[in-house]
């Protein structure tokens, strides 16, 4: 019999580890939340030196608990959140684990997938988290090389200050992350924006910088004003463009499908969440992409048609014509209404009328008025609470009139500011958006109808406009809409543009950088915790420390501020980006950036949060009242924080569970208007951009197993196993004319691609066919950030479509597919259906 | 792992101690059992399983799109796993090109089950290995990673869904071969992927009991995984008697 030791080390730690030591009833606990998705459930961290471990009885270990953990108990840690790291310098065991004494988000311990596996983040060299970065890297004869951090950061400096200096601050730009935590987003905005003042300065997931939710903003509601426990109060939910089980799974599970709510799920897939929802008695609006806003409009109508708004509130809540003509925001006059003017459009609108809207959404003209009956009783005397949720396949699609269309529903029926009844957003990421200064708006080159508009940051660098670019926490390429054409450009500015840097010696290297952009080329400059895609095009990459590598602080969808506390030393020379960027920002000549530790920056932060959604100065002010950092006295809050904003009330602070409660809104008046949500733009718009003979819609998801751009999950094998490359869902009636079956590999091409210039172009990426009914005939549906296979390539590029906000339509795509070949995946992958309820 | 010189414990690399380099006591007591084993060969230890479909590309995660994510050891298993060849002369069908069958010495081989009582598609369900843990076994009617008998469709798996342990009883979809979705949080388990999560949120596949098939009679042999509520599938409970 022959030994096969091998064997042993191909094993995957998921399926094959067979014991999970119990952490010493003296292990260090930290507080730490979930990295992930916007619920940001609370985790404890129990952190204890290698070569201990505690025992079975419940006073024999940390955790508590008497093994074998009850059923339910929240406390039991699987293979998967067990780790190895260092911390303090010394190797230590750690197990990360939802808090199973939480009361709030993630109550009793509950967690997705993602965040239950996210002690597999930390990084551990025996691990695939072996590839961190973890040195400045300076590109030399085109291979990236180990240099130091005082080369690193004089170059970015050197570079930067001759770039502003010789092609002006719009040469300069920066696009970066807006979920990361409070201290590194203030301190890498306050450079940008603040102390060099650039208006070329972009989101990850946006050409330009600006709202999300223009058209909600301009109603006067606040896109995060409501609180799970009004998904959990509710008699209806109303969920549009987002698949909650999937991706704000706890926000689902614990609050959503607890409560018994009747479900409205719109979305053009039949997922889980739709499922589940049609199985509980509510109804799946299966919509045509890109026309929400003939449905949201044509249910409107027949609110209005039967009197089945909410006229008390609409009295007295609602600005009259005169109000939002007297409003400051030329957004507000232009597009605002008041209830009169709103009646008059939805009610004159062809595409609003009941058969018609049946026809161009797909949606039957009877589930249209069921819907308009179940969010408002129908006239019964008690109105159900109803609360309106949506997020990117709402937005990601005609943004400005899909925004507004949900926020007048939201006001049509009173939805807004007590228990059960809200209209928000459910949130992509978490929330950290601190920024250290405001955007130089009045210095964008972009504008609208003699209004100055946010800088399409994109459509600059492709015009060859940008000499410096700064990318932090992004892979920039897979995040863009026409993603081939960003990524040609940077060949062409980057690598194809002479001179390339052809030694380490820092100051010839400066010089051969300021001589690229002299001669109309662009130094680039990536910041990540990993290289992706992008890299491969960075002339520098700093490495960066993140999520439990130093102390930070971030809010959550309901704006509940928590501490992320270190329980990982960075791996070699990994720095927090705050760290960095100061580090360059003192370089370059600024001042205010000469912060000791993170603490000091939350603390700075704090003043900048005055008057907001986040605000928690008031947190601040007390921990200096009683001699603390506001580090260590947000920390004893633990996971449950504290909701913003917060105020201080006879020493105490007191915290704000919902916004709206007083129905006073964000307009100058305080009172709402409804917002014109234009059919016949958003019509003109799929004319152009909508499928033609055998293409198809290209639309893109989420999935339950993945957060974001898979930097973690690619490296994490458990969670990788599901879907080891990207993969389409087809139905089976599109893959049948195809010869398609699950497994094969196929090819999804446009070559009517628009590109930032507004130029048709090709473009295409590859993917696993995944057969299910999930999707229509018509549509077919790819992971949106998947490595090296962008869906976004199909997705066109041109915010002249929608040049009030210059968002990327990254819902809309469209391509034909074709198969390739059959791949092993076949027998490896599981392609059975995720929509069984 | 435990170092059987210094004591240290450590979880990741290899049999030897991080510290002193000094062999774990994992690694002495499985080398001493397969030294046993080989001495008497698999028929009379009766601790062969040969289970269709556990070839070592089965668990090289992330060999396609991965990069750095393939086939890197990261915990190694307290309860031995082992691979050697079989010469599948334990009933189960000859292995196609000698794909490694598993070992898992620590447990004990006991009978669950007479092939002639399963029904297609029915689950039986045994405690295994020890008292109240409850599992089941299935003929799938579609080859599945890990099955036995002649058409390799034979699968046990535990009940306790490794999300946060609510039973999965009476849960199998006969018509899609999986399980679920469990009632508290909608975990879906595929039962020819080896308890692979289709959708949901458990951090750990369906540990699955590896089963052996003499003649009529079914054994189970190990286990695949963590018991939800355990650290040690053996530890902190009652074994289930043996039956032969
Ligand atoms: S639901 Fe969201 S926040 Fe909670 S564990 Fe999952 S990914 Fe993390
Ligand atoms: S316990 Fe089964 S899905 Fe949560």
């Amino acid at each position: 019999m022959t030994k096969d030791k091998q064997g042993v080390s191909g094993v995957s730690p998921g399926p094959l580890v067979s014991r999970v030591p119990a952490p010493p009833a003296d292990a260090t606990i930290k507080n730490i939340c979930c990295e992930y998705c916007p619920v940001a459930c609370g985790y404890k961290a129990y952190l204890w030196p290698v070569g201990t471990e505690g025992g079975a009885k419940a006073d024999e270990n940390a955790l508590s608990i008497d093994y074998p953990a009850f059923l339910q108990s929240g406390n039991w840690p699987s293979p998967t959140m067990f780790n190895t790291v260092t911390f303090e310098g010394k190797p230590h065991n750690v197990i990360v684990i939802p808090d199973g004494d939480s009361e709030v988000g993630n109550i009793g311990g509950t967690h997705s997938v993602r965040g239950g596996s996210i002690a597999q983040k930390l990084y551990n060299p025996q691990t695939p988290t072996a590839d961190r970065l973890q040195m400045p890297l300076l590109r030399v004869r085109g291979t990236l090389q180990p240099i130091s951090w005082d080369a690193a950061t004089d170059i970015v400096a050197e570079v930067s200050k001759h770039v502003i200096e010789n092609h002006g601050e719009l040469a300069w730009g920066m696009k970066r992350y807006s979920y990361q935590f409070y201290e590194n987003v203030y301190a890498v905005t306050k450079l940008a924006l603040g102390a060099i003042g650039s208006p070329n300065h972009a989101p990850h997931h946006a050409p330009a910088d600006g709202d999300d939710v223009p058209g909600l903003s301009d109603t006067g509601i606040d896109a995060f004003g409501s609180a799970y426990e009004d998904d959990r109060e509710a008699d209806v939910l109303f969920i549009s463009g987002s698949d909650p089980y999937e991706t704000k799974t706890v926000r689902f599970t614990t609050w959503m499908a607890v409560g018994g709510a009747t479900m409205i799920y719109v979305d053009p897939r039949r997922t889980f969440s739709a499922a589940f929802a049609e199985s509980r008695g509510g109804l799946h609006l299966q919509i045509n992409p890109g026309t929400d806003t003939a449905l949201y409009g044509a249910i409107a109508r027949v609110i209005l048609d039967n009197g089945w708004e909410d006229s008390e509130f609409i009295a007295d809540y609602i600005a009259s014509s005169g109000e939002v003509a007297a409003e400051g925001k030329w957004r507000r006059v232009q597009f605002g209404q008041s209830f009169d003017d709103f009646k008059s459009y939805i009610t004159s609108e062809p595409a609003f009328a009941l058969e018609e809207a049946a026809r161009i959404t797909g949606v039957p003209a009877e589930k249209i008025t069921q819907t308009a009956e179940l969010m408002t009783g129908g006239g019964a005397a008690e109105r159900p609470k109803l609360s309106i949720r949506f997020e990117k396949g709402l937005y990601w699609s005609h943004n400005y009139e899909n925004t507004a269309a949900i926020g007048n529903l939201g006001l049509v029926t009173g939805s807004i500011g007590s228990v059960g009844r809200s209209t928000s957003r459910l949130g992509g990421h978490q929330r950290g958006g601190q920024s250290g200064a405001s955007y130089p708006l009045d210095k964008s080159p972009h504008e609208f109808e003699g209004h100055k508009v946010e800088m399409d940051q994109d459509r600059w660098v492709v015009q060859g406009n940008t000499r410096f670019m700064w990318a932090i926490g992004t892979n920039w390429i897979g995040a863009s809409a026409c993603s081939q054409q960003i990524s040609d450009s940077l060949r062409q500015l980057i690598q194809e543009t002479d001179p390339q840097v052809t030694t380490a010696d820092t100051a010839v290297a400066i010089e051969q950088l300021k001589q690229r952009v002299d001669n109309g080329g662009m130094v680039f400059v990536h910041q990540e915790i990993y290289p992706n895609d992008t890299t491969e095009f960075a002339d520098l990459v700093l490495p960066a420390a993140a999520w439990g590598e130093e102390d930070f602080a971030r809010n959550s969808a309901e704006r509940r501020l928590r501490i992320y506390e270190k329980i990982s030393d960075p791996p070699g020379e990994a720095r927090p980006d705050w760290k960095i960027v100061a580090e360059v920002a003192q370089k370059m000549g600024f001042d205010g950036f000469d912060w000791a530790d993170s603490n000091e920056i939350f603390e700075e932060a704090s003043e900048r949060s005055r008057g907001g959604r986040r605000d928690y100065a008031a947190l601040v002010e007390k921990a200096r009242a009683e001699g603390k950092r506001g580090h260590d006295l947000l920390r004893e809050f633990g996971t449950q924080g504290l909701q913003t904003p917060l105020t201080l009330e006879g020493g105490e602070l007191v915290e704000t569970p919902r916004l709206h409660a007083d129905l006073k809104f964000k307009t100058d008046s305080g009172k709402a208007n409804f917002v014109r949500a234009d059919w016949s733009a958003v019509n003109a718009r799929n004319e152009i951009l909508g499928p033609e003979g055998d293409e198809l819609w290209i639309t893109n998801m989420r999935v339950n197993h993945y957060w974001n751009n898979l930097s973690d999950f690619t490296r994490r094998p458990y969670t990788f196993q599901r879907y080891p490359v990207n993969f389409i869902e087809i139905n089976p009636q599109d893959a049948e004319s195809k010869g398609i079956e699950s497994g094969d590999m196929v090819s999804i091409d446009s070559n009517r691609v628009i590109n930032q210039l507004g130029q048709q172009v090709t473009g295409g990426f590859t993917a696993v066919a995944y057969i299910t009914d999930i999707v229509p005939p018509g549509l077919a549906s790819a992971y949106f950030h998947f490595p090296r296979q962008p869906a976004n390539s199909v997705v066109s590029a041109d915010t002249s479509l929608q040049p009030l906000n210059l968002r990327y339509q990254f819902k809309l795509g469209r391509g034909k597919i074709t198969r390739i070949g059959p791949t092993e995946l076949a027998e490896r992958m599981s392609f059975a259906p995720r929509n069984i309820v | 792992m435990k170092c059987s010189e210094c004591g240290r414990i450590w979880h990741v690399g290899g049999d030897k101690c991080p510290t002193c380099t000094a062999f774990s006591e994992e690694y002495l007591r499985e080398q001493a059992s397969a030294a046993a084993s080989e001495a008497e060969g698999p028929d009379s230890s009766g601790e062969v399983t040969a289970g269709r479909g556990f070839s070592r590309r089965d668990f090289l995660i992330g060999a396609v799109g991965g990069g750095a994510a393939a086939s890197v050891a990261i915990l190694v298993p307290v309860a031995l796993t082992e691979w050697i060849d079989d010469d599948g002369g334990d009933g189960a069908p000859p292995d196609d090109g000698g794909s490694p069958a598993v070992v898992v010495a620590t447990f004990r081989r006991t009978k669950i089950a007479s092939l002639s009582d399963l029904t297609p598609g029915e689950p039986l369900d045994f405690e295994y290995p020890l008292e109240g843990q409850s599992n089941f076994v299935v003929k799938l009617g579609a080859p599945a990673h890990g099955g036995v008998g002649e058409e390799g469709d034979i699968v046990a798996f535990s009940y306790a869904c490794t999300h946060m342990g609510c039973p999965l009883n009476g849960l199998y979809k006969d018509e899609h071969r999986i399980l679920g979705p469990c009632s508290c949080h909608y975990t879906t388990f595929d039962l020819t992927r080896g308890g692979l999560v289709v959708l949901g949120q458990a951090t750990e596949n369906l540990p699955q009991i590896t089963l052996a098939l003499d003649g009529d009679d079914l054994y189970a042999t190990g286990v695949m995984g963590l018991i939800f509520g355990y650290r040690d599938n053996l530890a902190d409970g009652t074994p289930v008697e043996v039956t032969a």
